[in-house]
């Protein structure tokens, strides 16, 4: 449910014209510094990444399910993961 | 309490892992016999990616299993064990009649071809390496796709072969 909320926030942020670019700027730096304080992923965790966000990107699934996929699959906490998920969307 | 979490996400992940499984069995079944070698080319490449996202999430798996106590961390070990053999079965049984397709007209693969097949190659000698997985697999099957493989690697052109007529 969690999952649902920051990721819709995501996906509006991510609408062109949504906001003022400055706006954009800011919450893609925002991503960034969340990605950035847990380091980078090893790449097998890359590549089960990779393989959900091409699934998001193909329409195959929604960003809430990619939320929710790379928490049960990486075990990653709901706030990287939703980085992940706002930053492919930006 | 960190056990029991470890425990659910465990039995959470290994779930997935079968749809993982299930999904791809499907998608092989539902993959036609190629009619040319650039649909089997195509279809080769399009295997891999889908096959190595799984057996990345295995990997994942296998290194988060340190919280679960001695007993259920083997007993998960064997199930994935036994979950890897599958996966390599049913990608092996899938590549096959591609590279049958692609060794039946060798000298019309197109550039590139080699990248491709050296990389699969490397792959499977990374799994040969495990004697666990291997000695799961259909020795016949395994011989048959590597002798393909092989066959192609020395006789298709690399991705800068430009020469070649």
């Amino acid at each position: 449910m969690m999952a649902a909320c920051v990721s819709s926030a995501a996906s509006a942020a991510a609408r062109p014209g949504a906001r003022p670019s400055t706006e954009n700027s800011d919450a893609m730096s925002n991503i960034l510094d969340i990605l950035k304080s847990y380091g980078r992923p090893s790449p097998k965790e890359e590549a089960v990444l990779d393989a959900i966000l091409e699934r998001l990107g193909r329409g195959s699934l929604s960003p809430e399910d990619a939320i929710d996929e790379i928490i049960e699959r990486l075990n990653w906490p709901l706030e990287r993961a939703a980085a992940e998920v706002d930053g492919y969307l930006e | 309490m960190q056990r029991k979490t470890a425990e659910r996400t465990i039995q959470l992940q290994l779930g997935l892992l079968q749809e993982d499984l299930a999904r791809l069995q499907n998608r092989c079944a539902g993959m036609p016999q190629p009619p040319d070698v650039t649909t089997a080319l195509r279809q080769f490449k399009e295997l891999g990616p889908a096959f190595e996202a799984v057996a990345a999430f295995t990997s994942v798996m296998r290194s988060n299993t340190g919280s679960l106590d001695e007993e259920r961390r083997d007993q998960v070990e064997r199930q994935l064990r036994q979950l890897t053999v599958a996966l390599w079965q049913l990608h092996l049984n899938a590549v096959a009649p591609r590279l049958e397709r692609m060794v039946s007209n060798i000298a019309h693969m197109p550039i590139g071809t080699r990248f491709v097949l050296e990389r699969w190659v490397k792959q499977l000698y990374e799994m040969k390496d495990d004697a666990e997985i291997l000695e799961g697999l259909d020795p016949s099957l395994v011989a048959r796709v590597e002798e393909m493989a092989q066959r192609l690697v020395n006789g298709t052109p690399d991705l800068t072969d430009f020469g070649r007529s």
